[in-house]
């Protein structure tokens, strides 16, 4: 077959030459092999977003002014899939529930041991630090394996040794010590409970099989050895997908049940509601309307709310943020800290903000990416935070109005504080550049850290250090000031607390004293597309020639696509997707509904056969 | 549980762990006793650990043996090569081979002493930077993307754990990582399909859960029966064996089918424990204690629960290889140990110049002190407890292990020539024990640092002989060594002509290393061998 593609001009590629020169003026070196998969750099500006084609039409090729959607291409999917840890604990919790539902937690427990045994998933990716999530870690270990079946044998135990759970599980008839019903007991049992735990409907063969795992003569314990057999089995393990049997093409649609298992572990990290279960038994997520009535109906629940937060909490995640209470006691930092008592919580706190945050803007309002991303609201529900912010403590309702200093993202603590007295206008620029517009940043050079750079000035401030280090050496400049130190200058209005200031005060490490009151110079060439020489003075006019590239919306898709399907974007087979949320983003469509809407994505709801079957 | 009597025992007999721990040690009948040899008794199973710090940058001077030691020699890969005994100096209560290599006379004693290796003058074949994988052969796998990925390999523990000539028979746990950030260890997804990917392995946060992993389980009731465990195995091939199932998706459930028969296995594996009482303090409680990165004695503590755990591991037979990831044990509070100080490892300059107590501290210093802490409280601490246990052949545990300390760097911070090892333990005889061994061509400087910063870096103001580095042998050497010592031959593991475990790579800058020198990574490395 030939493929008539589009003509496409590479405008991402010509952006990107334009950033790495920026970055090597004066040095070689090589680009960033992650840097978020991107391949593209800069837009021209939102006048050139839309360059053709219509995004509604799944036939028609389309551009943004970063990602290309050629519907010739063919996405390829994660072979099978395996639950996040935290999918697999939701899940577990909810079956459980669903067998004892007034001890559940006692039942859970029992198997506590057992669970912490399974190892942690890790944030996963090219570059984990910027851009991994822990849905991308697909490692199976022995301790996975073998963990699984133990907290599986734990449960099936707690449930059968108790006579009470165990007819709450199985009917009465478990426990009525009739050995004439015993049979047709543990048959109901399977029938009942192994479609939950697998996620699909049971064929005789599988009745057949999971009622043998008890053998010829039933006792008690054979429902514990049932239930551990059903919990490390590869259906509830794994996304055993196979697709609509009846189908074939380069994407296979899934069947009703397998994409009510995708869309509950999506949006809930969890298995299938009742209702949701019963949409699948009518064949209601084959039908677009109705599949789309559900995908509402699901993110409107607040158990989406879970997932939502996981998302901007491992995106938005600043690798720098060292704990807030590490460096009390240390003269600087304690003079620092002017009254402020930072706690083992406060970082969490931060963090938790950068969560909140994003789920107000997904799920709690109707708005577009730019009211999330500049926001001028604070998320803070402790007082610690609060008190950073010079704001009350969010409790309900609408969040604290931020001081018109404080423009979105990169003005939340989170971003800015550092655990020391100083801030650190380098990592915040590295973090801006990479977290927040997905963009590449070189590696340094293999000895730029090699040997410490002196600093004889004690009374320099945060920008004239980093520009003393950072940009001293020619091939480490070329990086810094076009790419990278700009970016953190621009917030330097605000402390290594994240508080706003007039002047920034250097103290003496060694007995707090201030030592100097250095003027803040925010004003900076941020050089947000490699090829921009425009000034920034503070975060309000960062943001907007950020947004002006097109870059943190594309960064969010990007993001939000690892997120849903559990492994890196390409954008060359994954364009279409990315192109789509691209363009709503742009278009100023709800953020919501951008989040809601990868779900209805023809990738969300078909599979790939890769490498034959 | 209580220990055994104790009537007629000798220390040997029982391992007094640091969290309570109590092991009363068997004499493991079991094992047949072949007549000692130095180095340890051959024909008893073999145990490997690992221990890693970060960072490096350990001057020579600081790290190793007096050059004066070096009393023997020979020609080998086409350079001279030297060799001396280790010989422990006793000062003050304090014994020592090196400044970091110190500890209480009363436990770094002579006869523990000779049954160390200490080693010199490794290089990797290019710059390495930051690290994980310099330590067990997965010289790729680091930080900083300075090799191709295919280069990245089974960390060498993982070649023994799936190894039938390590393991005849399957364990009941194939392998222990600790690290409370980071493993030192990589596997594959499928440990038996060579073609599978790569995983960093998980590590064992918690050494009460470890114990109870690796001793028994806590509730033997729980315990599987091994046909609910055929049903799990089968569910799996059912699903393999499926109608509508893709290749790829085959190849994950393969991953899972040979783990789980794995497991299958070693239900049936027995274990020879004697009577133990399990740790009544838990490592991760004491990690999370405030101040606990700056606080060395809580530190020492937090790896000698570990310590006692695997030691209870190796002795039960248990398990036999363990690797942990650790840092030096620091009191430094500034904000970045890392940059302050292992940046600084080389500087010829105070930490901080102006206004700071650590004004007339270097950096070196620290690293020399973190390091010997590191040393004495978990090194020698795991050794020791080792060579408390009696193997019932006439020797001790040690005698049949080998219990490795690496760095993530050679005598200059991020860069791995001249690159060091610390070898406790006979390997039940294939390893000679007592030797300083120099493997450096003192004829071909190694300074990788080109033209910005030429060396030699001088290190101390008033120190008039400033530390060169010199290209010696090549790292896959050691690291086949280790697995030759381990029972394995060359044939299964090499990969290249040159030998040696993991790909041969050299860049330019490293080219000054000879083909002979090269070509003599599939020996185990000189003087070494039994």
């Amino acid at each position: 077959m030939t493929v008539h593609r589009k003509p496409v001009v590479p405008v991402a590629s010509v952006a990107m030459l334009a950033l790495v020169s920026a970055c090597y003026s004066g040095a070689g070196g090589t680009g960033d092999p992650d840097g978020g998969g991107s391949t593209g750099g800069a837009g021209t500006g939102a006048d050139d977003a839309d360059t053709g084609g219509d995004p509604s039409d799944p036939d028609e090729p389309f551009q943004t002014s970063i990602f290309e959607c050629d519907p010739t291409q063919v996405p390829t999917d994660l072979p099978l899939r395996r639950l996040s840890r935290r999918q697999y604990t939701n899940a577990l919790g909810d079956l459980v529930a669903r067998l004892v539902p007034g001890d559940a937690e006692a039942v859970l427990a029992a198997a506590g041991p057992r669970l912490g045994l399974i190892p942690e998933d890790a944030r996963s990716g090219p570059d984990p630090t910027y851009g991994g999530f822990t849905r991308l870690d697909q490692s199976i270990f022995q301790e996975t394996v073998e963990g699984s079946y133990y907290v599986g044998a734990a449960i099936g135990k707690a449930i059968a040794d108790d006579p009470a759970r165990l007819g709450a599980a199985a009917g009465s008839c478990a426990t009525d010590g009739d050995a004439g019903n015993d049979g047709a007991c543990l048959d109901a049992f399977v029938r009942s409970f192994a479609p939950r735990v697998l996620r699909r409907p049971l064929t005789e063969e599988d009745v057949a099989f999971y009622v043998d795992v008890a053998g010829d003569t039933l006792e008690r314990e054979d429902y514990a050895d049932v239930i551990a057999v059903l919990l490390a089995a590869p259906g509830f393990l794994y996304f055993v997908e196979q697709g609509d049997l009846g189908t074939d093409g380069p994407r296979t649609p899934l069947d009703s049940y397998e994409l009510a298992s995708r869309l509950s572990f999506h949006f809930w990290q969890s298995i299938p509601d009742d209702a949701l279960v019963g949409a699948a038994e009518r064949g209601d997520l084959l039908d677009d309307e109705l599949y789309a009535a559900q995908v509402e109906r699901m993110f409107r629940d607040p158990r989406t709310e879970l997932a939502v937060a996981e998302f901007y909490g491992e995106w938005l995640d600043p690798p720098h943020l060292a704990e807030l209470d590490a460096g009390v006691g240390m003269p600087d930092y304690d003079a620092f800290l002017g009254g402020f008592v930072p706690d083992g919580e406060t970082r969490a706190h931060m963090l938790d903000e950068i969560e909140q945050m994003g789920a107000y803007y997904t799920l709690g309002v109707d708005a577009p990416f730019v009211d999330w991303f500049r926001s001028d609201r604070s998320f803070a529900r402790t007082e610690d935070l609060a008190s950073i912010y010079g704001v009350a403590v969010w409790s309900d309702g609408e969040p604290p109005q931020l001081p018109p200093e404080r423009d979105g993202v990169l003005t939340r603590a989170a971003v800015l504080a550092t655990g020391s007295a100083m801030t650190h206008p380098v990592i915040k620029g590295v973090f801006t550049r990479k977290t927040l517009m997905c963009d590449p940043v070189p590696d340094p050079p293999a000895d730029a850290m090699a040997v410490a750079m002196e600093i004889e000035d004690a009374a320099l401030g945060a920008r004239a250090r980093a520009e003393a280090i950072s940009e001293a050496r020619a091939d480490c400049a070329g990086c810094h000031t076009g790419l990278i130190n700009p970016l953190g200058y621009v917030t330097e209005n605000f402390d290594a607390l994240g508080r706003l200031r007039q002047t920034e005060t250097v103290f003496d490490k060694a007995t707090g004293a201030v030592i100097a009151e250095v003027p803040i110079d925010t004003l900076a060439t941020p050089n947000v597309d490699g090829a921009d020489d425009r000034t920034a003075s503070n975060a309000a006019e960062l943001n907007a020639l950020m947004l002006e590239s097109d870059k943190p919306q594309a960064c969010f898709a990007r993001r939000y696509f690892r997120f849903t399907f559990g492994r890196v974007e390409d954008d060359t087979t994954d364009g279409c997707t990315l192109a789509v949320m691209h363009q709503a983003l742009l278009d100023g469509d709800d953020l919501g509904t951008v989040v809601r809407d990868v779900a209805m994505r023809p990738d969300f709801r078909t599979k790939t056969f890769e490498g034959g079957e | 549980m209580r220990p055994r009597s104790t009537n007629g025992a000798t220390r040997r007999m029982f391992l007094r762990g640091t969290g309570g721990a109590l092991l009363a040690i068997p004499f493991l009948d079991s094992l047949a006793p072949r007549g000692a040899q130095a180095g340890g008794t051959p024909g008893l199973p073999r145990r490997f650990a690992a221990f890693s710090t970060g960072h490096g940058g350990i001057r020579g001077a600081n790290m190793f043996p007096a050059a004066e030691t070096l009393t023997g020699g020979q020609a080998y890969a086409g350079h001279q090569i030297r060799r001396g005994p280790l010989s422990l100096a006793v000062d003050g209560g304090v014994a020592s081979l090196s400044p970091v290599l110190s500890a209480s006379s009363s436990v770094f004693t002579a006869s523990l002493a000779a049954k160390l290796n200490v080693m010199r003058g490794l290089d990797a074949g290019f710059y390495v930077a930051h690290t994980r994988g310099i330590h067990l052969g997965n010289l790729a796998g680091h930080d900083e993307a300075l090799a191709p990925v295919s280069e990245r390999r089974p960390t060498i523990d993982q070649v023994l754990a799936y190894s039938t000539k390590f393991y005849p028979a399957v364990p009941s746990v194939r392998s222990i990582q600790i690290g409370p950030n980071y493993s030192i260890s990589v596997g594959r997804e499928n440990p038996f399909d060579p073609a599978s990917p790569l995983q960093d392995l998980p590590t064992s946060q918690r050494s009460i859960d470890l114990f109870n992993q690796i001793y028994t389980p806590p509730d033997p009731s729980v315990m599987p029966r091994e046909p609910v465990v055929d049903r799990v195995l089968a569910d799996y091939q059912r699903v393999r064996q499926s109608a509508r199932i893709s290749a790829q998706d085959r190849t994950r459930l393969d991953a899972h089918i040979a783990r789980l028969v794995d497991f299958q296995a070693k239900l049936s594996a027995v274990q020879s424990c004697g009577t133990v009482e399990p740790p009544s303090a838990e490592a991760q409680d004491i990690l999370f204690q405030p101040g606990f990165g700056t606080d060395p004695s809580a530190q020492a503590q937090y790896w000698q629960l570990f310590n006692d755990v695997v030691a209870i591991a190796f002795s039960c037979d248990t398990c036999r290889i363990a690797t942990f990831a650790s840092d030096a044990l620091t009191d430094y509070s500034g904000p970045d140990y890392h940059q302050d100080v292992a940046h600084r490892a080389g500087v010829d300059a105070p930490i901080e110049p102006v206004g700071d107590p650590l004004a007339q501290v270097f950096a070196q210093d620290l690293v020399r002190q973190g390091h010997q802490r590191f040393f004495e409280s978990v090194y020698l601490d795991f050794v020791a407890k080792l060579d408390a246990i009696d193997d019932g052949a006439g020797g001790t545990l040690l005698d049949s292990c080998l219990v490795a300390w690496t760095q993530e760097s050679g005598i200059y911070t991020h860069d791995a020539v001249d690159w060091g090892v610390v070898l406790a333990g006979g390997a039940a005889g294939s390893v000679t024990t007592g030797n300083f061994c120099d493997y450096r061509n003192t004829s071909v400087m190694g300074n990788q640092f080109g033209e910005a910063h030429p060396g030699p870096w001088p290190m101390y103001p008033d120190d008039n002989t400033p530390e060169y580095s010199w290209f010696g042998l090549m790292l896959p050497q050691y690291y086949g060594t280790i697995l030759q010592a381990m029972g394995l031959d060359p044939e299964d593991y090499e990969e290249t002509s040159y030998g040696g475990y993991g790909p041969m790579h050299v860049d330019d800058g490293y080219a000054a290393h000879s083909e002979a020198v090269l070509a003599a990574a599939h020996e185990m490395l000189p003087f070494l061998g039994a």
